[in-house]
């Protein structure tokens, strides 16, 4: 009896301290986007007061109007989607096919395509950004979304990584028993490991389309024409090196973020929402 | 797996062989500051509608920093129009302009690919870039075109885009630096008039800076190193010198050591280095808007580059105040030193003298008369005495007018140019702000730059 | 090095080996093709995209390379020249510092905020979640613009709130025993990826593990030491070495950083050379001074170092770490 008692009053208090947890680390993070914001609305003098001033006297509603006159939104945005998007699929189609190789196919590539794919992300990008470059450039495929998207293709270390782990855990025997039945394996990926996979594959098409999002080194080397350029690089506009327009480059920023937010805050549902794939599994 | 190991040394082998071809190709002869093996007779004059070579027109592309924009006078805008005011008129050479790009950008192309022709660099980079062969010597060329007009340039400029008299770049913005300060501040502290002198500078913002009773900084008299810790214009106004007669790297003499007791003198004054930059920090973004420390009197003198003075000046109107009475525009007492932006010409490019014509055409007289309206009508600073002469009789601020004259009439120097600047600026920045900082004494700072700036020169000989 | 975990094999030798006996040389054969042809996608990327240039840059570090006009080999030159130059070993040691605090933390706070998150019966928690994912999204010149006042000596938030405490704090941008850990608190705040990533990996515990635990009167202390941690703990793995080889790579942020908070140096090492990190000296060589062959050069030495920290991490982790495959 007293130990249930024990327990329950311990588990309270838990609770208790994880709600006040949640409480102070959700002030800490909000910040950086109430500052954002803040600092959108706000008249260029008064950015940087001194004694800080935590909110704009008068809202400067209009400094969103001027970004979206100083920036051909339409443009940038379609051209964003289409680097964000297609690297999803990219990525989505091939590195669960690798990570299978590596983890569910009995041979014993695996073990030496793994260390080499690790090795891989070892060599800093300052040295292989040109050798790249020129690859692209002697194949006439400069100026395009190609060197941006097809790469995604064949796959991308960490992301295979990342499946791989995921997929080592997923019992074998369901495969096998397929397998037994007559199934090939690619039938058994598609039919069976990619449901199951469900919240990892989720959570790695939220990450591609976020990190591609804000990806400037990409789009700003390899896209020469402005019909192609993206929103990180109509961003820069607001950076100019003597007197950024930080109330601008703001609201810009605020512009530019506020679809990932929304997309984050949808698409939890699909991965974060307890899909227990691996438990009650006959 | 010996196997493995042997296949891929063979691969690294054959890409080996692979990977120097391209730089192999332009090798043809090291243009380490002699005479560039791309010199060729002199450009044939253009008539303005030409025809197209029997191949299909040559295409150059043309690289800037400038970010993009809706505005259209933004510096973007306007070179795209430039540029399809060319294309119109052009059948043989058309122009591929592509912006908002960056330093890092432009070194990947030109050393992967042979795009761009032409592309905008940074002063302190395009020495080294000349010393390494990757941009084209444009002497020949700047002297027998007779359009481009030579002389139509701030005769200072020549030296900021050359080494050892041997011309790499065309500028197509200078810039300079000034004094803002309030006379309001100076007389409450007996000074009325700016000081003509730079001893008198020091003892002007000795005498103009206040320390509240806690030490904290009330009244900044001249912070050395707001916004910025600038290498090249405290010596300049002291008529220091970086290298000596032959161009040898010269760091440890007595203007250089003067400079920077000077800074040291005036940050401690403020209370130790620390305090002041992190007043420095936390006043950054207030230049040249309405909370700018000089406008609202916390702060007597400071320096600015040349293209915050139209915003200074707005800034200033709103607030309602005077130009000469509330605030005041100086250049500095001695020389005044000089920077801008450049063009460098690719040396892969495959049509020298067709590259040549579009670059002589965008920093050209017209061209330059035409940017210098600047963005949102604030005006912008050519190198063009035509360009400058043109910016006083537009519709300008009287900052910016001044700004203009200034330009003309200074004693302007600039860094020397060398194919180790950016390794002597970077050593300079590492050291003199140990010693500012208090971490290292001047002896030590002054011979620390020296012994690492010798270093680098000597992989230059 | 098998990677099939004990466990696994122990369950499955029965069938397996039955099927392998029967027609052993076929299967092997038949499951080799088919794993070439699922891994294929990245063989050929590999083979087109990736093995010319770090081929490439492998060779370089051999070469005088400079982009432009030379390219000699020289040997081992590069790596006796690197072994001299005293910015190598204060960067080296910069990143080690970075990397041994801030691999840790970020990994702690990462798994902390998920636990957090994970809790039950909270009303909104997706908007919770969405909140401290927020740094991440922010762009980084925003971020480091907020972090300037936050750490600003002395009107920053930090600093006012030590205050409460008593403390003074320190210059954390100028002083240069500071300014790594103003990175690594910067760091720390923009979590989120981690985060995310680990709270896909509790939300696949099955329940039932939990509720036998409940039963058996297990609190919940002993519940995360006991079923959390360890059905977890491939993703540690995979978080704590990506997490390694990325600030060993560490740039972008101190790059950002130190062109705003010290605007007279590209690619500046901050006061004392405290914020040069390895990856920054080495992109200085690279795309300033333009010796390709040098910084190729030190990217391999770093190659080097990542692979063997990484081998050494694996080889005691892959112990741990339990493939919870039936």
């Amino acid at each position: 009896m007293k130990k249930i008692d024990g327990s329950i009053l311990s588990q309270r208090i838990f609770r208790a301290v994880g709600i006040l947890a949640l409480l102070f680390f959700t002030f800490i993070f909000f910040m950086p986007l109430f500052w954002m914001v803040r600092t959108a609305l706000m008249s260029d003098a008064l950015v940087f007061s001194v004694p800080v001033r935590w909110l704009p006297d008068v809202p400067m509603w209009e400094n969103f109007v001027t970004v979206f006159q100083r920036m051909d939104m339409q443009k940038y945005i379609v051209n964003t989607l289409i680097t964000s998007v297609l690297p999803v699929i990219g990525i989505l189609f091939s590195c669960p096919l690798v990570a299978y190789s590596l983890t569910k196919i009995p041979w014993k590539g695996g073990a030496i395509i793994f260390p080499i794919i690790l090795f891989t992300m070892m060599i800093p990008w300052q040295v292989t950004q040109i050798p790249m470059y020129s690859i692209w450039s002697n194949l006439g495929l400069t100026d395009s979304f190609v060197p941006l998207i097809l790469p995604t293709f064949f796959g991308s270390g960490y992301y295979i990584y990342l499946c791989r782990q995921y997929m080592k855990s997923l019992p074998t025997s369901v495969m096998e028993a397929a397998r037994i039945d007559g199934a090939n394996d690619i039938r058994i990926l598609y039919t069976i490991v990619y449901p199951m996979c469900k919240s990892v594959l989720t959570t790695i098409a939220v990450l591609v389309f976020i990190a591609n999002w804000n990806n400037l080194n990409g789009p700003l080397l390899y896209l020469q024409s402005s019909s192609k350029y993206t929103l990180s690089i109509g961003l820069q506009q607001f950076r100019k090196a003597d007197n950024p327009e930080w109330p601008l480059l703001m609201a810009a920023s605020t512009v530019f973020t506020a679809p990932l937010i929304v997309l984050f805050f949808f698409a939890q549902k699909y991965f974060l929402n307890g899909i227990s794939t691996t438990s009650g599994l006959k | 797996m010996k196997k493995l190991i042997a296949l891929l040394l063979a691969a690294i082998m054959v890409l080996g062989l692979v990977a120097c071809g391209p730089a192999g190709q332009t090798e043809s002869q090291p243009p380490k500051g002699t005479e560039g093996s791309k010199q060729s007779d002199p450009p044939k004059q253009t008539d303005s509608q030409t025809e197209p070579p029997a191949s299909g027109p040559i295409t150059v592309t043309v690289w800037t920093y400038q970010a993009e924009s809706e505005e259209p006078t933004a510096e973007a805008n306007r070179f795209q129009k430039l540029v399809d005011d060319w294309n119109a008129t052009h059948e043989d050479i058309k122009i591929e302009l592509s912006n908002a790009k960056n330093a890092d950008a432009v070194v990947t192309a030109i050393a992967g690919s042979n795009v761009p022709d032409i592309f905008q660099a940074n002063w302190e980079t395009a020495p080294s870039l000349a010393a390494e062969g990757a941009i084209v010597e444009l002497t020949s060329y700047v002297n027998s075109d007779a359009e481009f007009d030579k002389d139509d340039f701030l005769p200072a400029i020549w030296n900021l885009c050359s080494v050892d008299g041997k011309i790499y770049s065309i500028p197509f913005t200078a810039s300079t630096t000034y004094i803002l300060y309030n006379p309001k501040v100076l007389a409450e502290h007996n000074w009325d008039h700016f000081p003509t002198t730079m001893d008198e500078m020091l003892q002007c913002a000795l005498d103009c800076t206040v320390l509240g009773e806690d030490g904290s900084i009330q009244v900044v008299g001249l912070h050395p190193t707001f916004p910025w810790l600038d290498n090249v214009l405290w010596p300049v106004a002291f008529g220091a010198d970086w290298v000596d007669a032959d161009g040898n790297p010269d760091f440890d003499n007595e203007g250089i050591r003067k400079t920077h007791e000077f800074q040291k003198t005036l940050l401690d004054a403020l209370g130790g280095y620390d305090q002041a930059k992190n007043w420095a920090d936390t006043f950054y973004t207030t230049r040249c808007t309405e909370t700018d420390p000089v406008l609202t009197g916390q702060a007597a003198m400071r320096f600015n580059g040349d293209s915050g003075l139209a915003g200074f000046q707005e800034s200033a109107d709103k607030l309602g105040l005077v130009y000469g009475e509330d605030y005041g525009i100086a250049a500095l007492p001695n020389a005044n030193m000089l920077t801008g932006g450049v063009f460098c010409m690719n040396a892969k490019t495959p049509n020298p003298d067709a590259t040549w014509q579009v670059l002589a055409y965008l920093t050209g007289k017209d061209a330059m008369a035409y940017r210098a309206e600047g963005g949102y009508n604030r005006g912008n600073f050519m190198p063009r005495i035509s360009a400058l002469k043109a910016l006083e009789a537009m519709d300008v601020t009287d900052a910016v007018k001044a700004g203009a004259q200034l330009l003309q009439t200074s004693d302007l120097r600039s860094f020397p140019m060398s194919g180790y600047v950016n390794t002597y600026l970077n050593a300079i920045t590492t050291y003199m702000t140990e010693y500012l900082a208090g971490r290292m004494d001047l002896d030590s700072a002054v011979a620390a730059v020296q012994e690492e700036v010798e270093a680098a020169a000597a992989e230059y000989k | 090095m098998k990677q099939i975990p004990a466990k696994q094999t122990q369950k499955t030798k029965p069938a397996k080996s039955n099927a392998l006996r029967l027609g052993s040389r076929r299967q092997r054969l038949r499951y080799n093709a088919l794993g070439i042809l699922f891994a294929s996608p990245w063989i050929i990327g590999f083979l087109c995209f990736t093995i010319v240039p770090v081929g490439m840059a492998i060779y370089y570090s051999f070469t005088n390379y400079n982009l432009f006009s030379k390219c000699d080999w020289i040997g081992l030159q590069n790596y006796i020249d690197i072994f001299h130059d005293k910015y190598v070993a204060k960067s080296l040691s910069n990143t080690l510092y970075a990397t041994l605090i801030g691999v840790p933390l970020g990994q702690i706070m990462a798994l902390l905020l998920a636990l957090l998150l994970n809790q039950k019966k909270i009303p909104g928690i997706p908007v919770f979640r969405t909140v401290f994912y927020l740094p991440t999204l922010v762009p980084t010149v925003a971020s480091c613009m907020l972090f300037m006042w936050v750490l600003n000596g002395q009107y920053g938030l930090l600093n006012t709130f030590l205050g409460f405490f008593g403390l003074k704090g320190p210059y954390w941008l100028t002083d240069p025993n500071f300014t790594k850990l103003s990175l690594i608190i910067m760091d720390t705040w923009a979590c989120g990826t981690g985060m995310v990533i680990y709270l896909a990996a509790l939300r696949s515990v099955p329940e039932t593990l939990y509720e036998a635990a409940e039963l058996d009167g297990a609190g919940p202390v002993r519940q995360f030491f006991s079923i959390t941690l360890p059905s977890i703990s491939p993703t540690i793995q995979f978080q704590v070495i990506m997490s390694i080889i990325s600030h060993f790579q560490y740039f972008t942020q101190a790059y950002v950083f130190s062109s705003i908070t010290d605007t007279s140096a590209v690619a500046g090492g901050g006061p004392a050379n405290s914020m040069l990190f390895y990856c920054l000296y080495l992109y200085r060589k690279a795309f300033l001074q333009f010796r390709m062959g040098y910084a190729s050069a030190m990217a391999v030495l770093l190659a080097i170092i990542v692979v063997i920290t990484t081998a050494v991490v694996m080889y005691f982790s892959e112990k741990a770490v339990s493939y919870d495959a039936e």
